[in-house]
């Protein structure tokens, strides 16, 4: 696993809940780093247990602490980056979800051996589609919905956004378009001036 | 909408005189305030490449050709463009494209996903180009905190790389702890002789491996408790705690000069070195500091080079 993996759960737990919490997760495992580093690979199990840690740590389940994981890294104003990349996927919540389907080749362009888990859209109609994903990573789909949801507000389309029944051994999260033009949503430039962009930052 | 706007959103099509007829809808938006139409396509663009033209007919013979033009009106874009001539005298189509500055003139002109053709490249481009600014500043950190480390780590270090033995910082260290014991010691400075000549002869990795032998010497002939220091280049530093017999120090010295002087086989040569040995001993009269027994083995060292080498003298006062 890419240490940015590791890296987006240290900078989401103390932005979220301070320091010291980050220092007891850190000191249940001799494995985890106080400062992991972006570019560097860790074990996968390091991550997922990791993610177990924190759960712990919170007293929550690790869904709930991964769905809010998903929603810091695009809504939060330290995770900017990610929340642009993924908005050159489309001018509208439609066309970001359609450009899901070329989310692994975009990772991989933009950050070659993150390796991802294999995922793809389906569409079946223009109000309801479902996002299929391979299990490569345990609880993945759960950030993966934090992140859909945290888009859609970002977009400002109101949608319903739920897990459903793995078929085939592909975990499935379910989004229904409820009206794509709900809210103005968060402006996007495609060219940012700064780090962060143009954009104005806050919902 | 017309078929080049889908296409080329940013195209102009010309009539035969060299007057926009119509303007693609990403092209009326670099233009700002649209002009009324039809006006000359080079009162609005300036040609800069391959050469500037005044004349619609010098642009027509540029036909298929990368062109260059600059916006006349600020801010100055400047574009790529490309011409294509239509059939029996119907005038011309130019369709520009943003080429390496993209970044600027889609900021500069607000630009977003539906002033591109849907075939074209440049959001991908434009997404290419954060992901790489992201991962360059990501790695430009962890670059910064990786020298500041090495840094804090070479400073730190009391250790010469080459030799392992203990490093001027050390010695530093070694002197003020001897400065505040008030224990009677002796520093020696030693300084290799004709090692300049190996080095010039048989190259640095000889130099490397003669000054590796002759470090190894100088901790076989000294006792744990001392401390044997590189202080740099081919030079030096002992100091022998709790000892300042002068017949023991003298022959110590001869014994590491002799040994000095057995060569030391490298590769196919043989490398022949000896040293120079000065001694300050610590006089309980005079009290000098560490510092200064220091200077006064430096001066030792000069005579016994002085005297000719490969030879130890003594510090003496009043001889210097």
């Amino acid at each position: 696993m890419l240490g940015l993996v590791n890296k987006a759960i240290e900078n989401f737990t103390i932005d979220s809940y301070g320091d010291q919490l980050w220092q007891d997760v850190v000191q249940q495992n001799t494995e985890f780093e106080p400062c992991f580093e972006l570019m560097l690979k860790y074990p996968d199990r390091l991550t997922f247990d990791l993610c177990a840690a924190l759960a712990a740590a919170l007293k929550r389940p690790q869904v709930d602490v991964l769905e809010d994981l998903g929603t810091y890294l695009v809504s939060h104003k330290n995770g900017q980056t990610l929340r642009r990349l993924l908005r050159f996927g489309g001018q509208s919540y439609e066309e970001f979800l359609i450009s899901l389907d070329e989310l692994n080749e975009r990772s991989e362009i933009a950050l070659s051996g993150l390796a991802l888990p294999a995922l793809r859209i389906e569409r079946h109609s223009g109000a309801l589609y479902h996002l299929v994903l391979a299990q490569g990573w345990p609880g993945f789909e759960a950030v993966m919905i934090g992140i859909l949801r945290a888009l859609a507000d970002d977009y400002g389309a109101l949608v319903w956004i739920e897990p459903i029944d793995p078929l085939r051994g592909m975990c499935r999260i379910e989004i229904k378009m409820l009206d794509a033009s709900f809210s103005a949503g968060r402006q996007f430039t495609l060219a940012a001036a700064g780090a962060a962009g143009g954009d104005d930052v806050g919902l | 909408m017309s078929v080049f706007d889908i296409l080329c959103p940013c195209h102009a099509q010309l009539s035969q005189t060299g007057h926009i007829l119509h303007l693609g809808p990403t092209l009326a938006k670099l233009l700002g305030d649209t002009p009324a139409l039809p006006v000359r396509l080079l009162e609005l663009f300036e040609l800069r490449r391959p050469h500037p033209a005044a004349s619609m007919k010098v642009l027509f013979a540029l036909a298929g050709q990368k062109l260059t033009f600059r916006l006349r009106a600020a801010p100055h874009t400047d574009l790529k463009a490309v011409l294509a001539l239509l059939p029996s005298g119907q005038g011309a189509v130019v369709n520009f494209s943003f080429g390496i500055a993209i970044q600027n003139v889609v900021q500069r002109h607000s630009l977003t996903h539906s002033d591109f053709a849907g075939t074209d490249l440049a959001i991908e481009m434009l997404y290419l180009l954060e992901a790489k600014n992201a991962a360059m500043e990501a790695s430009r950190t962890l670059n910064q905190r990786l020298q500041g480390a090495k840094i804090a780590a070479e400073e730190q270090a009391f250790t010469d790389t080459l030799t392992g033995l203990k490093n001027r910082r050390a010695l530093n260290l070694v002197l003020a702890r001897l400065s505040e014991a008030k224990a009677p010691f002796t520093v020696m400075q030693l300084d290799l002789d004709y090692f300049k000549a190996v080095n010039d002869t048989y190259g640095h990795a000889a130099g490397d491996h003669v000054l590796q032998v002759a470090a190894r010497i100088l901790v076989e002939e000294t006792r744990a408790e001392d401390t044997v220091v590189r202080l740099g280049g081919d030079e030096f530093a002992l100091v022998f705690y709790n000892v300042i017999n002068a017949t023991r120090l003298a022959k110590l010295s001869q014994r590491i000069i002799e040994r000095l002087e057995q060569p030391v086989p490298f590769q196919n040569n043989i490398c022949r070195i000896s040293g120079s040995i000065g001694i300050a001993v610590f006089d309980r009269r005079f009290e000098a500091s560490p510092e200064v027994m220091l200077e006064q083995s430096d001066l030792a060292l000069y005579a016994s080079k002085k005297a000719g080498r490969a030879q130890h003298s003594f510090f003496q006062r009043g001889a210097a």
